[in-house]
């Protein structure tokens, strides 16, 4: 069986939401639909994707326009890598946005910064250890609609946060892979991951 | 107004630290930094008198009692200790809006303040490594409930809580088990923390037992970041060549014939072969172990 990190991580959050059910994570994996936001996240990844090193003011990708504040950001060479790691019967795959060497960078696209939320998730500890690397770092850019046009938004400078493989990673990985293919043995036994999808 | 983008480069040598510890009030945090190789502690949170060992301290009232901290003024010290980052971000909160009142309304910064709050608390953290420093930041732990789970956070006044987050290269939890105070750096469920020197759950030891303990964890991090910047180094030479080499292989063969310095560059260096393989058509023949051209859907 083959699973993506981001439904093992959308799994953990389910698990800590008494209200939802089966039913719930099950629609919420098989017939997602993104938001506008996550719509504009996705093209925000793909303007990085294309970027070269230099100065821009505006970068744009799938028809969003993103205006920037003064920042800067050092990106790597290596963009947008799929891997897959082996977790008893489950295989569990991830595409990172960055790679150099053991450092792994992933491009986040948020209205306000909350590191909580990425510290605690799983994402980063699965591509950690499918990887093979030892630092994890998320690039946060917060996006601001624009009041004037549409499909437009105000880019503010990036939060850099990073975070470090540990003793007992891939152990936390394996528990959690264990619990999610037991949950979807039972309620998908049948679904195939879109992997194009963001 | 622009973005700058860079090509990010070779790691660099690690020689200062921030490290974040944190935990409940009366765990020992203080009583810890203090076992940090000669340091010197601001105390925000008028409290250092309750630590075990106390050593060299600044009553902090206000954030121009540290504004204008020079290297002269630190240059008897090795470690520098906010006691707590929290209060200190208070204290610096305050500042702003006494220097600019239009940075807070209700006695809370805007969107503005909190800006200028989190660029001169990067700026005052860098000051102090950029005088040789170390620091350590102290924060107090609050425990919210998440359904049946209790989480551990750093009890900080809202988003200022990121920039500690962010600063921190280390952060470790004190805890109280059996007795015993403990200093634990991974993240686990319910709680923070990283842990770059990959240490195991530590026994702390009385400050008369081992008066610096805290400067050999910071040591023993520092050399371990060390380590995998030279192994990051390497990984990033061994990807850089794989990839200059992938990059002329234009069929079967050539990409089979890299198989073994991908599989030398480890998860990362498959991965990037592999990627290359897909461009080409190609797809991976479990039985003969190795890349061939795709064969068409019948």
């Amino acid at each position: 069986m083959l699973a993506r990190v981001s439904s093992i991580e959308t799994f953990r959050r389910w698990r800590l939401d008494e209200e939802l059910g089966a039913a719930d994570l099950v629609a919420r994996l098989v017939d997602f639909q993104p938001t506008e936001r996550m719509l504009a996240g996705t093209a925000f990844h793909r303007a990085l994707e294309l970027a070269i090193p230099g100065s821009y003011d505006r970068l744009e990708a799938n028809g969003y326009t993103f205006l920037f504040g003064d920042g800067e950001i050092a990106l790597p060479d290596v963009r947008e890598l799929r891997a897959y790691g082996s977790y008893g019967p489950l295989v569990v795959t991830g595409q990172v946005d960055g790679l150099l060497g053991k450092r792994i960078d992933d491009h986040k696209s948020t209205q306000s910064f909350r590191p909580e939320g990425y510290l605690e998730g799983c994402q980063w500890r699965f591509y950690l250890d499918i990887f093979g690397a030892d630092v994890f770092r998320w690039n946060v850019f917060e996006l601001v609609p624009s009041r004037d046009e549409d499909k437009t938004y105000m880019v503010k400078s990036p939060h850099i946060l990073e975070q470090y493989r540990y003793p007992g990673l891939h152990d936390d990985c394996m528990d959690l892979a264990r619990d999610f293919h037991e949950f979807a043995s039972l309620h998908l036994p049948n679904h195939t991951p879109n992997l194009e999808a963001a | 107004m622009a973005l700058r983008i860079t090509r990010a480069s070779d790691p660099i040598v690690v020689e200062r630290l921030s490290i974040c510890i944190y935990g409940q009030p009366g765990a020992g945090k203080t009583s810890l930094a203090f076992t940090a190789e000669r340091p010197l502690l601001l105390d925000f949170d008028q409290g250092a008198h309750r630590a075990t060992g106390r050593k060299d301290t600044v009553q902090v009232r206000q954030w121009s009692d540290v504004a204008g901290i020079g290297e002269s003024d630190v240059a008897d010290f090795d470690t520098i200790i906010l006691d707590t980052a929290g209060r200190a971000l208070d204290c610096l909160s305050s500042d702003i809006m006494r220097r600019n009142p239009k940075a807070g309304r209700g006695g809370a910064l805007t969107l503005q303040g909190y800006g200028t709050l989190k660029t001169e608390f990067s700026a005052f953290l860098k000051l102090l490594k950029g005088f040789g420093k170390d620091v350590v930041l102290i924060a107090h732990m609050d425990e919210q409930r998440n359904g049946d789970e209790m989480i551990e956070r750093l009890d900080v006044q809202g988003g200022s809580k990121g920039e500690i987050y962010k600063a921190a290269d280390a952060m470790g939890r004190v805890f109280v088990k059996g007795g015993a105070r403990q200093l634990d750096f991974s993240p686990r469920e319910g709680s923070f923390g990283k842990n770059p020197g990959q240490l195991d759950v530590l026994d702390i030891p009385h400050p008369d037992r081992d008066p610096g303990f805290l400067g050999a964890v910071i040591q023993s991090i520092k050399d371990k970041l060390n380590e995998l910047t030279a192994e990051q180094a390497e990984a990033q030479d061994r990807l850089g060549k794989l990839r200059e080499a992938l990059a002329d292989a234009e069929d079967a063969e050539a990409v089979n014939s890299l198989l073994p310095q991908a599989k030398d560059a480890g998860n990362s260096g498959k991965a990037l072969l592999h990627a290359r393989a897909l461009e080409l058509g190609l797809s991976f023949d479990k039985d003969a172990r190795e890349y061939a051209p795709t064969k068409a859907a019948a």
